[in-house]
């Protein structure tokens, strides 16, 4: 644990002691919302496919904070070594007891938690200034975030053995960022795509974390989100222990071939 | 006996020809970095692992680290496999780096200390203890506060050598502690190490291609060229063993070259260079037949001569003229190699 929290510790003093850079990525949160909000403005009650209170922004709103969250697990990973590799750090930390796990735990965190903070600002701002969600249940909401996140982690521990092994041009990350902004219901409801697709879409997990979260902010109970948090699950637990089995390959590989600490 | 620190058994390291997405597909063995390398460090003495550039050095010393697995043999640390216990060997080991760039810039001497002492489970009342205590021990207590990118380049080196103490450990690897440094910062590095980071019970290993450093710092010494070890052994043994001749220095005035170029013909002298010096003197270079006793033969020609002989003395191989007879001796082997029968 203290691993992980001395990674926290160390990104939140990296982050802050670039201040100017600190301060836009906190105002960039808040020029989204504002685009969000003049966005959907302009969009007004238009989108037939939209269903539900608040219409298209409350749509986009879940859609573009959950899938900035969801996505830490995938490309937090990736970023986190190549942060390291590039700041030659890499073999520093791993000359010293580190875990494979916990050096992917470590790379996620504090973007995740950093994440968290710009889903929580916007659906704030939806919750607050707009009145959307009243009736939403957190911890339905949570019980599909999780297992979400966890599906995600596994594909960034594919993502960043792919990392190690060829140093750029990682193609799971490319893949699945693009597969899950077409085919994940981020910005538009999977039902506009064509009636071939639509069975692509529930291999994504992020098709599956979308609708269980807005089922869960519609005030959906446990049981409802219950099959989308049970589909995570089982994606997360065939694909977790992959995922790790194929970064520890990869750092074998990469210490095989003396290449750790290049990129 | 003697406990063994660090041993090598037949270590071998060949980097694979292919790499990133070739070296998925196919790996055939590319570059040999490590060749059937034997080695043991005993416990507490400071070993010093000589070379030139490309020589190996580094790639032993990555193993060693658990950086680089190697492709055959084995290696241990602290009675521990660098592969299948690499978690327990880290625990056990610190290493210091030459390369500048392994710390956060961005944050202070203090700040990367207590980081790397959280990766080694250090509780925080202790690692603020121990980040303390050992920049005090490197000097650098002053600027604990100070980001690194404001740190001159003897500053990093001083705080890596904290940094590999931070967990007190029993083997301390340093891969060319002064590259970069200047040759005063050098020096006081190298006290550090002698006079405060060796304690007699820690084993340090240092590779270096520097051979003051070596001398200064080394009880015993391995010179390692093409990936092989060549020889190991105390500096004096070294000496010893390729040293079939004696070397004398002797300071003479009052005589001309005609006259010092006739010693060459003495019983015994393999050879002879006479420099000149501004105060008019030469200096005498002499190689001579081991056991020839040529000394007081040549002071005697001298005086007879009516030269005055201010100093006469007999010299050691240096460490680089060590380097260099076993550099020249590779290179005659390998052409002796490619004679056709």
């Amino acid at each position: 644990m203290s691993i992980v929290l001395a990674h926290l510790r160390r990104d939140f003093l990296i982050w802050s002691s670039y201040r100017l850079a600190a301060f836009f990525q906190v105002a960039g949160v808040f020029m989204t919302i504002g685009l969000i909000y003049f966005a959907g403005k302009a969009i007004g009650d238009r989108s037939a496919l939209v269903e539900g209170e608040g219409g298209y922004i409350a749509f986009v709103i879940v859609g573009l904070a959950f899938t900035d969250l969801l996505a830490q697990g995938l490309a937090s990973l990736p970023r986190g070594i190549q942060d390291n590799q590039r700041a030659g750090t890499l073999e520093s930390v791993l000359m010293a007891p580190v875990a494979e796990w916990q050096l992917l735990i470590s790379c996620w965190l504090f973007r995740f938690l950093f994440s968290a903070f710009r889903t929580a600002a916007l659906m704030m701002f939806g919750w607050l200034a707009l009145g959307f969600w009243p009736a939403a249940n957190p911890l339905a909401i949570v019980a599909v975030v999780v297992p979400a996140q966890a599906a995600f982690l596994a594909m960034g521990a594919f993502s960043a053995a792919f990392l190690l092994l060829v140093k750029q041009g990682d193609p799971v990350l490319l893949a699945y960022a693009a597969a899950s902004a077409i085919l994940g219901g981020a910005f538009f409801p999977v039902e506009a795509l064509p009636d071939w697709m639509q069975p692509v879409t529930l291999l994504v997990p992020l098709t599956h974390a979308l609708s269980g979260i807005r089922e869960g902010l519609a005030g959906g109970s446990g049981a409802d989100v219950a099959p989308q948090a049970l589909t995570l699950t089982v994606m997360a637990a065939l694909s977790l222990p992959l995922g790790l089995y194929a970064f520890r390959w990869a750092m074998k590989r990469a210490k095989e071939e003396g290449s750790l600490g290049e990129y | 006996m003697r406990e063994v620190a660090i041993e090598t058994r037949s270590l071998t390291m060949r980097f694979p020809q292919q790499q990133g997405w070739q070296a998925l597909f196919r790996r055939e063995p590319g570059q040999t970095a490590l060749q059937d390398v034997d080695l043991a460090v005993y416990r507490g003495e400071i070993f010093g692992l000589l070379g030139p550039n490309g020589a190996g050095k580094t790639t032993l010393v990555r193993v060693l680290s658990t950086l680089v697995v190697p492709t055959a043999g084995q290696a241990l640390v602290a009675g521990l496999d660098v592969v299948r216990e690499s978690l327990a060997v880290r625990r056990r080991i610190g290493v210091v780096y030459g390369d500048e760039r392994s710390f956060y810039w961005r944050l202070s001497a203090l700040e990367n200390l207590l980081f790397y002492a959280a990766l080694y489970g250090i509780p925080s009342r202790e690692a603020h203890r121990r980040a303390w205590d050992l920049l005090d021990l490197v000097g650098l207590a002053g600027s604990a506060h100070l980001r690194m990118h404001h740190y001159s380049s003897g500053m990093r080196q001083r705080a890596a050598i904290a940094r590999g103490l931070l967990n007190d450990p029993d083997v301390l690897i340093m891969d060319e502690p002064t590259r970069s440094l200047d040759p005063i910062a050098a020096l006081e590095l190298r006290r550090l190490v002698k006079e405060r980071v060796a304690d007699g019970r820690r084993t340090v290993l240092i590779a270096t291609n520097i051979m003051a450093e070596a001398e200064f710092l080394c009880d015993r010494i391995a010179f390692i060229a093409r990936g092989e070890l060549q020889l190991t052994g105390h500096i004096e043994q070294l000496r010893d063993l390729l040293q079939g001749d004696e070397m004398y220095e002797v300071t003479v005035s009052g005589l001309g070259q005609d006259s010092l170029e006739g010693l060459r013909h003495l019983p015994g002298v393999d050879s002879l260079r006479a420099v000149p010096d501004e105060a008019g003197r030469y200096r005498l270079e002499v190689r001579a037949r081991r056991g020839a006793a040529v000394l007081p033969a040549i002071v005697r020609r001298l005086v007879e001569a009516g030269g005055d002989v201010w100093s006469c003395r007999q010299r050691q191989l240096t460490l680089e003229e060590m380097f260099a007879l076993i550099v020249e001796k590779g290179r005659q082997e390998r052409a002796q190699e490619r004679v056709p029968a």
